[in-house]
């Protein structure tokens, strides 16, 4: 009896320190194969850039070795991307499974929800136009070693967040043209980032005083800086105010970009070319009228004087001069007309845009 | 004299059980900015475990007597079982390296070296019955013999 029991206690111990060393041989084998650099990120590619709906896939490609002794499973990605006040984007993505002997490259992707953004900063739209500083904290975890090792890799970067609109610029108006209506050209530069591509466009009004003056439209190229014009149509009921009077214009539109409507306002200085227009008729027979060319371009006034009596005309007469930007004009003009005038209408055209602006004076 | 074999095992036992770990893991402080641990944190349960272990194996070895023998032997193998716990950070270490933080959670493996300590309680305990039996089966003529 003592001596089955010996010699179990001997085969137990035996079974036991084979155990042990089984255990010990795979933590060596682990060991081994991250020493020798058999399991390692061998290179992180160039991040390229995909689109799924309403989200900016940035891919970053990753290759890994397992040269190693097991397979490296459930290898997963977490990441958190803040900024200094609040989370900015957050995800994951489960890679899968590398085998063993065997190089895998694999894109990470770190999805940019831009309709997320949108819903949070609405209507602000901070991401949208401006630069941040953003920390992100990417977590790659998985298991190793027949699945008895969770390893997990945190990793901090801080790198800058480009908005999508990264800068815009306006300019004074410019061929400034008239027939039954009045058009003008905004010529302005957008800088859009570099992950976008395509076409956006822009809508908007034109507005002043409260008012709506006009409208426009216009289309541009994504993910390049972006030089453009902008045509502005103007409403007839608004033109001949526009053409006597200056005023800080706004232009209230949206950019059409990923789907979603940006707003956006900008406000220039629109110069009127016949500004703050003044005339009168002195009992001597002489036309007053005074204006300044307030807009950024010279004019070639011709300005006619039709007189009228009792409904039909009787004479006109028409002078002929130039006006430089920013110039003031003060006319004294005598009537040139010996018959009998009851009212008079004054047409200011300019030749090189083909603006008209009349005035009638009833006498 | 024959305190003299366990009593070198003692001192063996605590260089390798509880001075080569600490300063090992004083080593790795050193270079990386820390194991998810502080040096007195870690080291405290592994010089209380550690040294209680010792003690009973030393009075395991020392003591004549297989029955207080398997007493000393199993509150031994207890301590084992705590110090490994604890040398083993209870599954978890933490590396900081310059650009990343690496944990490896390492729960299973723990889990199977507690197993093992476990599966020595039934060796030690039949080495021990074998041992009392023998030494009673000893005892037993020698009282006979006073007696006669």
């Amino acid at each position: 009896m003592a001596k089955k029991l010996k010699v179990a206690i001997k085969a137990y111990s035996i079974l036991l320190t084979l155990a042990k060393i089984g255990v010990i041989a795979i933590i060596l084998l682990a060991a081994y194969s991250f020493a020798v650099e058999d399991v390692k990120i061998v290179n992180v590619g160039k991040p390229f850039v995909t689109y799924e709906g309403s989200k900016i896939i940035i891919n970053i490609p990753v290759t890994i070795k397992n040269y190693g002794f097991y397979n490296i499973t459930n290898l997963k990605i977490n990441y958190e991307i803040n900024n200094k006040t609040s989370q900015f984007i957050n995800g994951s993505s489960l890679i899968g499974s590398i085998p063993t002997d065997s190089i895998d490259t694999f894109d990470v992707p770190i999805a940019i929800d831009f309709e997320k953004i949108y819903k949070e900063e609405y209507p602000g739209l901070y991401h949208f136009y401006n630069r941040d500083t953003l920390y992100a904290n990417f977590s790659v975890s998985l298991k190793y070693m027949l699945g008895l090792v969770d390893i997990s890799i945190n990793m901090n970067h801080t790198f800058d967040w480009i908005p999508p609109i990264e800068s815009t610029h306006i300019y004074p108006p410019e061929d400034v043209h008239m027939n039954s209506s009045l058009y003008f050209y905004i010529p302005y530069e957008i800088k859009t980032a570099s992950y976008l591509s395509g076409s956006a466009e822009i809508l908007g009004e034109i507005k002043g005083n409260g008012e709506k003056y006009g409208n426009f439209n216009t289309s541009l190229t994504l993910g390049t800086f972006y030089k453009g014009k902008i045509k502005v149509h103007i409403n007839s009921e608004a033109m001949h105010y526009l053409i006597t009077h200056s005023m800080p214009l706004k232009m209230v539109g949206n950019i059409s970009l990923l789907g979603f409507s940006i707003p956006f306002q900008k406000t220039y200085h629109w110069g009127a070319p016949l500004d703050n227009l003044t005339y009168r008729v002195f009992n001597n027979g002489t036309l007053y009228y005074s204006f300044t060319d307030s807009a950024p371009y010279p004019l070639s006034m011709n300005v006619t004087k039709i007189y009228y009596y009792k409904g039909s005309e009787v004479g006109r007469d028409s002078s002929l001069y130039n006006v430089n930007p920013g110039e003031h004009v003060e006319k004294y003009e005598k009537l040139e007309i010996t018959k009998p005038i009851d009212k008079i209408k004054i047409i200011f055209y300019e030749e090189n845009t083909g603006f008209r602006y009349e005035e009638v004076i009833n006498l | 004299m024959s305190a003299l074999k366990p009593s070198l095992k003692a001192v063996g036992r605590l260089f390798l059980l509880i001075v080569l770990p600490i300063l090992f893991v004083k080593y790795f402080n050193q270079y990386f900015s820390y194991l998810g641990v502080s040096l007195r944190e870690y080291s405290l349960p592994i010089i209380l475990t550690g040294v209680i272990y010792i003690a009973f194996r030393f009075l395991e070895e020392y003591h004549k007597n297989p029955k207080y023998k398997m007493v000393f032997s199993g509150i031994a193998l207890t301590m084992l079982l705590v110090w490994t716990y604890y040398l083993l950070n209870r599954g978890v270490f933490t590396i900081n390296l310059k650009s990343a933080g690496v944990t490896v959670y390492y729960y299973p493996l723990l889990m199977i070296f507690i197993i093992l300590i476990l599966l020595r309680y039934p060796e030690s305990f039949m080495r021990y019955y074998l041992e009392l039996r023998k030494y009673d089966q000893r005892k037993k003529p020698q009282n006979s013999g006073l007696k006669s």
